[in-house]
């Protein structure tokens, strides 16, 4: 009959332990109907009718069950609080350090930018591959004619970082600011969050007396009035209009408070002068590799016109959001993912191997339930169940974990890693946390479903209950166990390099003592010292205030402290072999500098008063390193001459007058060589550095009143001891030591429980062969190793097999952790001191649960079977 | 379902309202012991043919009266109207019998509220 054989399909929608129980029935009933029902039309009508009461009881049968098997699972956790404490545990570590990092890496990398088709949006770049420059700024002149001549972009527009100092409206504040193209804001296709973006006359000269300022200055300065809209703010000592407030974060940075028009004034440039960051936005259908090309081609042909200055000189592109997340930020990110994936995996097997031992525990149950007729399917069911029951309150309790480890990484990562400012836990990262608790589940509950599927039914009735899963349970456990182990010493490996390479860092010799220096920074508005006799005047009187302090040593003056970020570069060579110039950090520093970071001089002079730098410096101090470099063969290098920048800038000669010690200025790419000019006074940021006799930071109020005393409108910024800025400089290394160890030494506990777990268990299983033995004569020691035979050999291999892992990765690790703190570990001590560390956490972990072999008692444990 | 068993709740009040299903599977087993065809029969005449349940809700409902322990099933005997046919057989428990009393109850009372209210039933002309 065909309606029957439909009606069967139709009951397949039935959970199959109710259908087992009455698909006889209800197909008998069914025929019964369809026969009293003559007409066609009738027959139809009861096919609907029951098509649709199946569908809605189905559900029902479906939901009830669900709702049983929650309640039951509830039921058995509170039965067993120990084992449901451990899984929570387990599961809330798990999934709330992998949702904080997945939460970091959304953040960081896969938030989608604020801008508009950024496709099309491309970073260009100036190159020189004879000096070894991948990426430099460019030069103000250079990026007018691209403007001019290419023909691949929408349009490009021009970014210049600047400072100024804002005054009126209360004490005077430095903001950071930066200059952009009247174009920038259409370009990027950003908005700002009231009034308007610049126009394109505002980016002619005499009519740029406008500013954006950001979100962030208008709550802080301005109390966020609205009214600040068209109203006329100091900057520099110069009105210009608020025109629009910016969103704090437009994507590239978070940090710039204020926005200015910058206007080219061709004239007053040279073509050597490489300041400018620029943007494009490509035609629609361009690529950027034809841009490239186009762009190269009208560098070759700048080099040709313009030798002195462009000669070697090409371009590079790149995509925004490569520029925007540098590789070395992707690195630090793929590298926290990869080892909190490892733990999670750590973490699953660990749930995995509880469930497991708890499934074994309940064989006596599950067998029982099999005999009374229960469907194999129902308890693999109810096992599922129970397990998805565990991992969403575990993921539950890991959401709020996750919440307070973002709140502790947003406070960490926010000047480590781009695009990190406003980390928060983001409803994407919600629904990843959701999900990746629900695959967990899904993960770890299969194992002992695995297990009831092959388990023989008679079998725990015969053996009142511990024969039926402990055959496969024995074979599973200690493969869960091995990949505990496996996945620890990865971990504790690639821990152990990464503190090696970061105590390396730590020990450092700086080149300079960073105790008992305080550092400030001063940025002189142009508008009020005009001439480089008045800056020299304001910062000659500062420095012999600041000398007068009590308690202060010294002071000195630098365009750029060490390892306080801000990289200035310029090429030199010796006069004599001009062809080979390299391209080295070059600084500004007053006479007193070097003595007040004692910095050794190692030959020749410091600079006196009179090294004045205009108009060209009329003296140069080197590195020790540079110096070497430049004159291999020689340490008479005083009184050398030295070429400087690229054709017209400064090919003269300049006389080389001291060599000095190296110095770290930046502890992560570490350039030692440098050279350092006398100040040239003027528009721009000096640091002072002043050694103190006490706390450094007891004398910033005296240096803020020495600052007031000679212009009362002049901020002073970043006023900071050096051993913070030492500290500051090693944050981003610090955080990731502190997370992989922490997460290696998670994965270690966790698979110490493990190992201690399936040895408790052998314990158990075998009491009554382990008190046989006994009775005959085994020793403790026999009987111990018995106990944890099984757990020694899964965790050795599991060990053996993390080592072979980690060892075939350490090549890359190794390569990873140079490129990123130029040290590389010492690998095979790292995997012996590894390998034995382990092998003693997982005897120990073994043997405490096997102790217990010894202390069974004979008669106890043979009368229980 | 022997892996279903439950205490048997002894406050029948705490089984209302009982759903249609449900009380009318109960009214029929109060008859006498049957099987699921002729409950939906029983049920289906009882009604005058506005009510004809589908295996789906008759079994469901079943499921979850035995459950409660309001109904429970016999063993599988012959349907005298059916040759060679076994079929299971359900009785109505002492709990059952009491449920379905107060479920009466309660619907007479409602009906007597109605009533109150001025809602007195229209007989229907045949």
């Amino acid at each position: 009959m065909k309606a029957e054989k439909l009606y069967a399909i139709l009951l397949r929608l039935y959970p199959a332990e109710f259908r087992e129980s009455y698909q006889h029935e209800m197909r008998a009933t069914f025929r019964r109907r369809y026969r009293d029902e003559h007409r066609m039309l009738g027959r139809l009508f009861l096919g609907f009718s029951v098509a649709a009461d199946t569908l809605l009881t189905a559900a029902q049968e479906h939901w009830d069950m669900l709702i049983h098997d929650i309640r039951y699972s509830l039921r058995a956790m509170r039965n067993s609080p120990v084992f449901a404490a451990a899984v929570l545990v387990t599961l809330a570590l798990g999934i709330g350090a992998t949702t904080a990092i997945y939460s970091l890496t959304y953040t960081v990398l896969l938030r989608p930018l604020p801008y508009s088709e950024p496709d099309r949006l491309v970073r260009i770049w100036e190159a020189n591959q004879s000096r070894n420059i991948p990426q430099f700024a460019a030069s103000l002149l250079n990026f007018l004619s691209w403007q001019e001549e290419s023909k691949s972009f929408e349009s490009m527009a021009a970014m210049r970082n600047e400072s100024a100092n804002l005054t009126g409206d209360g004490e005077p504040q430095r903001v950071k600011a930066t200059a952009v193209s009247a174009s920038f804001w259409t370009l990027m296709g950003l908005q700002p969050l009231a009034g308007r973006a610049f126009t394109l006359t505002e980016g002619e000269s005499g009519k740029d007396r406008v500013a954006i300022i950001s979100e962030g200055l208008w709550q802080q300065r301005y109390g966020g009035d609205p009214g600040i809209i068209g109203r006329s703010i100091l900057v520099n000592g110069e009105p210009r209009v608020v025109v629009g407030i910016a969103p704090q974060d437009v994507g590239f940075t978070a940090t710039v408070d204020l926005w200015t028009p910058l206007v080219p004034k061709p004239a007053e440039e040279n073509r050597g002068n490489h300041v400018i960051g620029v943007v494009g936005r490509l035609r629609p259908g361009i690529l950027p590799a034809q841009a490239d090309k186009e762009l190269n081609a009208i560098a070759a042909s700048l080099g040709q016109r313009f030798p002195d200055s462009n000669k070697g000189w090409s371009v590079t592109l790149m995509p925004v959001d490569e520029w925007i997340v540098d590789s070395d930020s992707r690195n630090h990110l793929y590298l926290l993912m990869a080892a909190v994936v490892l733990l999670l995996l750590a973490t699953c097997a660990n749930v995995a191997g509880l469930l497991v031992t708890r499934a074994s525990a309940r064989a006596h149950e599950f067998g029982v339930r099999l005999a009374l007729g229960a469907g194999r399917a129902r308890i693999v069911r109810q096992l599922t169940v129970e397990s998805l029951v565990l991992a969403s309150i575990g993921g539950g309790l890991g959401i709020l974990t996750a919440f307070g480890a973002v709140r502790w990484l947003a406070a960490r990562v926010v000047n480590q890693l781009p695009r990190s400012a406003n980390l928060s836990l983001d409803w994407p990262v919600l629904i990843f946390a959701v999900g990746l608790t629900t695959v967990v589940g899904l993960l770890f509950g299969l194992a002992p479903s695995w297990l009831v599927r092959r388990a023989d039914i008679m079998s725990p009735l015969r053996k009142t209950g511990r024969g039926m899963v402990g055959s496969t349970g024995m074979v599973l456990r200690p493969v869960l166990v091995g990949a505990q182990v496996a996945v620890a010493a990865m971990l504790v490996v690639g821990a152990l390099l990464l503190i090696q390479s970061f105590a390396r860092l730590q020990n450092l010799d700086l080149g300079f003592r960073p105790d008992h220096l305080l550092t400030a920074s001063v940025s002189l508005p142009p508008a009020k010292y005009p001439t480089s006799e008045q800056a020299e005047s304001f910062y000659r009187a500062l420095v012999s205030e600041v000398e007068r302090i009590p308690g202060v040593v010294s002071a000195g003056l630098t365009s750029g402290l060490p390892l306080a970020g801000s990289v200035t570069s310029m090429s030199i060579a010796p006069i004599e072999t001009q062809a080979q110039r390299i391209q080295v950090v070059w600084r500004m520093t007053d006479p007193d500098y070097f003595n007040t970071l004692q910095v050794p001089l190692k030959r020749g002079r410091f600079f006196n008063a009179t090294d004045r730098a205009q108009p060209t410096p009329p003296a140069v101090i080197l590195s020790e390193t540079l110096a070497r470099h430049l004159w291999p063969d020689t340490e008479d290098v005083i009184g050398r001459n030295v070429s400087i920048g690229g054709g017209d800038v400064a090919s003269l000669g300049i006389p080389v007058v001291g060599i000095v010690g190296d110095m770290q200025l930046d502890l992560e790419s570490g350039p030692l060589s440098a050279m350092y000019f006398p100040p040239l006074y003027g528009p721009r940021t000096l640091t002072l550095a002043v050694r103190t006799t006490a706390s450094p930071a007891a004398i910033t109020g005296a240096l803020r009143a020495a600052v007031k005393r000679i212009d009362p409108a002049q901020p002073l910024f970043d006023i900071r001891t050096m051993d913070r800025i030492v500290d500051d400089s090693a944050d981003r290394p610090r955080l990731q030591t502190t997370l992989l160890t922490a997460f290696a030494m998670l994965a270690l506990l966790l698979g110490a429980v493990g190992v201690a777990g399936v040895v408790a268990y052998t314990v158990e299983r075998r009491a009554p062969e382990l008190a046989v033995r006994l009775a005959l004569g085994s020793t403790t020691g026999q009987a111990m190793l018995t106990a944890a035979r099984g757990g020694l050999f899964a965790s050795a291999i599991g060990l053996v097999m993390g080592l072979a892992i980690a060892w075939g990765l350490s090549r890359y690790w190794s390569d990873l952790l140079f490129q990123m703190y130029q040290v590389r570990p010492d690998a095979p001590w790292t995997f012996a001191g590894v390998g034995t560390a382990l092998l003693a956490v997982t005897l120990l972990a073994a043997l405490l649960p096997a102790r217990r072999a010894t202390l069974i008692d004979p008669a106890v444990a043979l009368r229980k079977d | 379902m022997p892996s279903r068993i439950r205490e048997p709740e002894f406050d029948p009040q705490s089984f209302l309202p009982l759903p249609t299903a449900a009380f009318h599977i109960l009214v029929s087993l109060a008859g006498g012991d049957q099987h699921g065809y002729a409950i939906m029969r029983d049920v289906e005449e009882g009604t005058g043919g506005h009510l004809k349940l589908n295996p789906g809700t008759l079994y469901t409902t079943i499921r979850r009266l035995l459950d409660q322990g309001l109904v429970i099933e016999l063993d599988e005997r012959p349907d005298p109207d059916e040759d060679d046919e076994r079929r299971r057989y359900y009785r109505l428990t002492r709990l059952g019998r009491e449920v379905a009393r107060a479920e009466a109850a309660r619907l007479q009372e409602m009906v007597a509220f109605a009533r109150q209210a001025g809602l007195s039933p229209k007989r229907t002309g045949s």
